[in-house]
């Protein structure tokens, strides 16, 4: 009889003073535009040009019945992982090898100086370690010198290293707002932050943050642990990688610095018909990156497969443009507009490897900018050897850039 | 009657993979289009249960088994029927449902669908026995049923034989 008195104490207290957090789903699945998705990818032509035979997006069509039941199952699938507790994660991660990183405190430079009197006086000034220093702004922070450090000689000043102590990414702080010493320090006239930061500090690793972290680490074949010693060397020997499906091969190309990477499989830089089943072959963005990114990457390759990286060839573009534009922009402004946009949506390193409606994109581009409605006319050529574009057969190695000889023509 | 005003998506009949019939030359991988694939589509939404479709709980408008057919009367029906053709099935520019015979006691109720395509002005009709025992008659009388569906006057089995 007790324990349901016990109990039923419990429920209450429980109802009263709730401790649980609703926990956000880890995975979110939204079926609708997860089907939607399928649906659209099964109605895209086909790579020989012709309609797909699933064009039709009725849900009662043999395509669109299948695809409600896999979407269905992708959806119990992702409950059945969003009631898994996060501790299973936690510690399935370190059955993997990877911990969940810690946060870090930030630390900043101060700038200690010696009082006048010191300084006439020759006398050193000796900053002991863990040397409290407020902000004069914000009472809740301050700041712990890591080492003991003096100025001795003819030096006014000396920078040593503080301690922030708020744990996380680094508070907003202002140039010289660390300048107040709780206790008195024999022969220092003051102290102030100079804006120099040595570590920004770091907040705790969320579990999402985890997740994609052992994702690219299972990937890459070092569980995200490359650096070695601090360093990042693919020349080093205990440096671990490798490259198997085309998206390995993006990976490391865009680590190693390249702004824009093509994977070509089964094509042969150069030649336009033929399969090379053994092929990988990798076009880069900026060129200069070609010879590092083949050095770094051909040991990560799997031995049977050839490898090859290629600079990516620049196809520099100009001619005449006609432009609409709204009545409130000034005719000398609308160059300046069209170019934005040319240089934020459709020159390297942005932009589409080959474009085969290269038109389509940079008229899309312009009328994506708000001043501009409407691209009515479009003379492109090449700007060194004037072929016109319709001329130009496009490989997928190849970039358009829009030169600055590009003429804009308004019409209002 | 509520009937949902067409758009652009609706407007576009494109091919598909029927479900109808299960068996045919090809093992049941009937590609259809224009036409044939709206018919498809029609028989599709009036054999498929509301519910049954996950993705879309309110497509299909098929009895549960063993419903007696006494529950509808034919004006029911049509109107049911006719909604939600006009809500489900894509492509389709008029729409004319029509009850020929009605037997409640044997659980027999013929239709007759005419439709206009979006794509072609071309008057198409289908014409079949709605079974109240859907699965009965899927698993015993498969031939019967199949020789029932008829468009324009024609055996319909979704590939061209």
């Amino acid at each position: 009889m007790n324990e349901y008195v016990q109990y039923y104490d419990l429920r209450q207290q429980i109802e009263a003073t709730p401790l649980l957090i609703p926990k956000p789903p880890l995975y979110n699945f939204e079926d609708g535009a997860t089907y939607a998705a399928h649906m659209d990818m099964l109605a895209q032509p086909l790579p020989n040009g012709e309609p797909s035979p699933f064009s039709s997006k009725e849900p009662g069509s043999g395509h669109g019945v299948l695809m409600a039941v896999v979407t269905h199952l992708q959806r119990a699938h992702a409950h059945e992982f969003n009631l898994v507790p996060d501790v299973w994660w936690i510690e399935w991660f370190r059955a993997l090898g990877a911990e969940m990183q810690q946060a870090e405190y930030p630390v900043i430079n101060l700038v200690f100086e010696r009082s006048p009197e010191a300084v006439f006086s020759r006398v050193t000034a000796t900053i002991p370690a863990n040397t409290e220093i407020r902000s004069t702004r914000d009472p809740n922070i301050a700041a712990y010198t890591l080492y003991e450090d003096g100025i001795y000689g003819d030096q006014q000043t000396v920078t040593i290293p503080a301690r922030i102590n708020v744990l996380g990414t680094l508070p907003n702080l202002r140039i010289g707002e660390m300048a107040e010493l709780p206790r008195f320090l024999s022969f220092v006239g003051g102290v102030q932050n100079d804006g120099s930061v040595v570590s920004p500090g770091k907040d705790p690793e969320t579990l999402v943050q985890a997740m994609m972290r052992v994702r690219d680490g299972l990937r890459s074949g070092s569980l995200a642990q490359d650096p070695i010693d601090g360093n990042f060397d693919p020349t080093n020997d205990r440096f671990q990688a490798r490259c198997i499906t085309d998206a390995d091969f993006a990976y490391w190309a865009k680590r190693l610095g390249c702004d824009k990477v093509n994977v070509l499989s089964a094509i042969q830089y150069g030649v336009t018909n033929g399969v090379f089943a053994d092929l990988t072959t990798l076009v880069v963005y900026p060129s200069t990156l070609q010879e590092l990114v083949f050095n770094s990457m051909v040991g990560m390759t799997v031995e049977p497969r050839r490898f090859d990286v290629r600079s990516a060839e620049l196809i520099p573009i100009d001619g005449t443009i006609t432009v609409k534009v709204i009545p409130s922009v000034a005719e000398r402004d609308v160059f300046d507009i069209v170019a934005t946009a040319i240089a934020a949506k459709v020159n390297p390193p942005y932009g589409i490897w080959g474009d085969p409606n290269f038109s389509a994109t940079l008229a899309t581009a312009l009328e994506e900018s708000f001043s501009i409605y409407a691209v009515p006319e479009m003379q492109l050529k090449h700007a060194e050897t004037g072929e016109p574009l319709s001329a130009i057969v496009a490989q997928p190695w190849h970039l358009f850039e829009i030169q600055k000889t590009l003429e804009v023509v308004t019409v209002r | 009657m509520t009937v949902i005003l067409p758009n652009s998506a609706y407007e576009f009949v494109g091919s598909a993979w029927s479900l109808f019939p299960p068996d045919s030359d090809r093992a049941g991988l009937n590609y259809v289009d224009g036409t044939r694939r709206i018919t498809a589509g029609i028989l599709a939404v009036c054999l498929i249960q509301q519910g049954e479709d996950p993705i879309h709980p309110s497509y299909g408008m098929a009895p549960d088994l063993f419903e007696p057919l006494s529950n509808y009367t034919p004006q029911l029906w049509v109107y049911h029927a006719e909604k939600i053709i006009l809500q489900w099935v894509p492509g389709i520019e008029k729409l004319h449902v029509d009850v020929t015979k009605h037997n409640a006691t044997e659980n027999q109720l013929f239709a007759e669908i005419q439709f206009i395509p979006m794509t072609e002005p071309d008057l198409n009709t289908l014409t079949w026995n709605y079974y109240a025992y859907q699965g009965a008659a899927w698993e015993g009388e498969y031939d019967r049923f199949l020789q029932d569906v008829n468009l324009n006057g024609q055996p319909f089995f979704g590939l061209e034989r």
